[in-house]
């Protein structure tokens, strides 16, 4: 078969291209998906955690806290009720109820009865408060409009921020107000126990944005908080992250959570640093973006090498299918043109034959003559042997076209293809000899035995070494190489002579297509071995290049094909 | 010698008979398969001279060559039968043969040879 036919170009960098961008998208769009879908999950997730542990801890503050200043003000109202304003007054025995109280729970700096005019009966505490009047502080006027009062944070006449919890109680005609001072640290230590990060903040402040407490990085008790513009009249915990570019320049993301106390118009803030709470978080959401990205490399260096691996696959698959198209092209062309040859060189043998006899007829009659009496019985005479010679030649070539034609069946027998190939070598060495061309016989002595027809692998053979001591003219060479093949067995020859063009390499199997001189080669030499290793199973390939010789490479399998029925040329 | 020559094409047959007399042959001849048994049939109800060979082309319109061939051997066993063949053909020469035909040539062939071959068919049948 000639090996100039080339795969069909499909445009095979179109296809990996195309290929390998579907292959990526569909393996890479879930990957994509799924990582941002993990990434936005545990996000949110986190970030609900986040904000329920920040509720739960506030509302359990909230608890504490408002239980902290009812159950103070319940002692205080207690205290205030169930002593006589004799007992309360008497500075010895106020100090020692102080005492008792104080035994039970540090959560009073000091304790007073101030009358109605503004001035301490009597007061328990560190502070020396007896020139002091309360006449026109606010809180005097609020425990005695309402009775009971707890003050906001103030700093008063000891000049430090406290609050208070006042009692209003009239006995016999005679009013006066029992005061304590709630000692801040309770709250304070109240508060820090909420702390459980680095920068996790609790304090308390009133509707106006003061602080009640001190804060660990929002100012310092009684300065100001910008508390955000929100309605506290709803119950139950407000969480909101807080904006303050301060905290963001710190690198700060503090979520806040904010929760009204009952008992007291405060509102206590609980801030921590989300940031922080979201270490593992962001590791998580490193180690998530790793796997993909990992993943998607992975899937990318597949992508590619399963793309190339299939387009070579394509590429051969394509390269494989045309040499088959080109041989099947090459046989039905054959197969067509054997048909052909047969019935003409069938049609041209009776006119052949009625010519010889003719002649013959004529040969006949001139024995009659007498060569004197006939002025050109010397010319007819060899017109006829001219005529029965060129007969002849024509036999011969409708011998060939016949032999073309045929289809036989080959025959099995066991065959030494080196043996084979000396004996070819052996009928044409005179005439390689004659022409100064040096035969060299290259074989591979485990050469495998093979069934086939020697008679027609023979004329194959001759044919070749024919057409290359042709090929040659004079002075060259014409090396022989047999080899152990995957499906049989191989002999390759070649040539020194001049090579062939593209043209004439495409064409040479071709019958009646020669480059021989008119009247030397009929063009069926090359031909009859196609169709002849085609019938044997096997195949002729040739390669050629200009001003480089010709190999034609004959492959033949172990043993010819079985389904091969005689079929012979018409009857 | 009487010979039989059976084949299609007259003007053949017209050339062989008249070189085939030349050589002191007595040659009948038969454009076809049917003329060819009637002569047959004929010359075995004269009870005259037999055929001593027939040479028969072996392809021909209605009957061809292997059919009258077969038909011949019935009616005469013995009969030296040479079929002539357009084609290099091996199966349909074996056919032949099969069938008792003396032996095959390739057209065109040498009068000489032919000579030759009836000569030889006609003394294998004494």
């Amino acid at each position: 078969m000639p090996v100039t036919s080339s795969a069909p170009h499909r445009g095979y960098k179109a296809i990996h291209r195309r290929l390998l961008l579907t292959l990526l998208l569909l393996a890479l769009t879930p990957l994509a998906a799924l990582g941002l879908f993990c990434l936005d999950r545990i996000n949110t997730i986190y970030n609900e955690k986040i904000s329920a542990g920040l509720e739960a801890v506030t509302s359990s503050k909230h608890r504490a806290l408002d239980t902290f200043i009812v159950e103070r003000v319940a002692q205080i109202k207690t205290l205030a009720f169930t002593h006589p304003y004799a007992e309360l007054s008497d500075p010895a025995r106020l100090s020692e109820i102080f005492s008792v109280m104080q035994n039970n729970s540090r959560s009073f700096v000091d304790l007073g009865i101030i009358g109605i005019d503004g001035r301490h009966v009597a007061y328990v505490g560190p502070y020396d408060l007896r020139d002091a009047n309360y006449a026109d502080t606010p809180w005097f006027h609020e425990v005695l409009r309402k009775g009971v009062y707890v003050s906001d944070v103030f700093m008063g006449y000891r000049h430090v921020p406290h609050f208070i919890i006042a009692v209003l109680r009239h006995e016999g005609g005679r009013s006066y107000i029992m005061r304590a001072t709630i000692d801040m640290e309770a709250i304070d230590s109240l508060l820090r126990r909420v702390y459980s990060g680095q920068h996790s903040d609790a304090f308390l402040v009133n509707e106006q944005g003061v602080l009640q407490t001190d804060s660990l990085y929002h100012g310092k008790i009684m300065g100001r908080f910008r508390l955000p513009a929100l309605s506290f009249a709803r119950n139950g915990v407000l969480t909101m992250p807080l904006d303050a570019p301060a905290d963001k320049a710190k690198g700060q993301n503090l979520l806040a959570a904010m929760m009204r106390l009952d008992s007291m118009p405060w509102v206590l803030v609980v801030l921590d640093d989300v940031g922080e709470s979201l270490q593992p978080l962001r590791q998580l959401q490193v180690l998530i973006l790793c796997f993909v990205l990992l993943g998607g490399a992975l899937v990318s260096v597949g992508a590619v090498l399963c793309t190339r691996r299939l387009v070579a696959s394509l590429a051969a698959a394509d390269q494989k299918q045309a040499h088959i198209d080109a041989r099947m092209l090459q046989s039905s062309k054959m197969a067509a043109l054997g048909k052909m040859a047969a019935g003409v060189a069938h049609e041209v043998n009776n006119p052949l034959m009625l010519i010889q006899e003719n002649a013959g007829w004529i040969r006949d009659l001139l024995e009659d003559e007498k060569p004197e009496n006939m002025q050109n019985y010397q010319e007819i005479l060899e017109s006829t042997d001219k005529i029965e010679q060129h007969v002849k030649r024509a036999k011969g070539i409708t011998q060939r076209m016949l032999g073309f034609g045929r289809r036989m069946n080959p025959g099995r027998t066991e065959i030494l293809l080196n043996s084979l190939a000396d004996q070819a070598v052996e009928m044409l060495r005179t005439e390689a000899a004659n022409r100064n061309i040096v035969i060299t016989r290259e074989f591979d002595p485990h050469l495998p035995v093979i069934l086939s027809d020697p008679a027609q692998l023979e004329q194959v053979f001759i044919n070749i070494i024919d057409n290359a001591i042709d090929a040659i003219g004079k002075d060259g060479s014409l090396r022989i190489r047999t080899e152990t093949c995957e499906s049989g067995a191989r002999i390759c020859f070649a040539d020194s002579g001049p090579g062939m063009d593209e043209e004439t390499l495409k064409r040479i199997f071709d019958p009646f297509f020669t480059t021989k001189k008119v009247g030397e080669g009929t063009g069926l030499g090359l031909a009859i071995c196609f169709t002849i290793l085609e019938k044997l199973g096997g195949r002729i390939e040739v390669r050629s290049q200009l001003g480089q010789g010709t190999t034609f490479c004959i492959t033949l399998p172990l043993e010819p094909m079985q389904d091969s029925q005689e079929e012979d040329a018409e009857n | 010698m009487r010979v039989l020559f059976v084949d299609d094409e007259v003007e053949f047959l017209q050339l062989m008979e008249k070189r085939l007399s030349r050589r002191g042959m007595e040659v009948s001849t038969a454009p076809d398969g049917q003329s060819a048994l009637d002569l047959l049939d004929a010359s075995l109800a004269d009870g005259g001279e037999m055929f001593r060979a027939v040479v028969m082309d072996v392809r021909m319109p209605g009957m061809d060559g292997l059919e009258t061939l077969r038909h011949m051997k019935a009616k005469a066993p013995a009969l030296p039968v040479i079929l002539l063949t357009g084609h290099a053909c091996m199966g349909v020469a074996v056919q032949g043969m099969d069938l008792g035909a003396y032996d095959y040539m390739l057209k065109p062939v040498s009068i000489s040879e032919l000579i030759i071959k009836i000569e030889e068919a006609a003394r294998s049948a004494v």
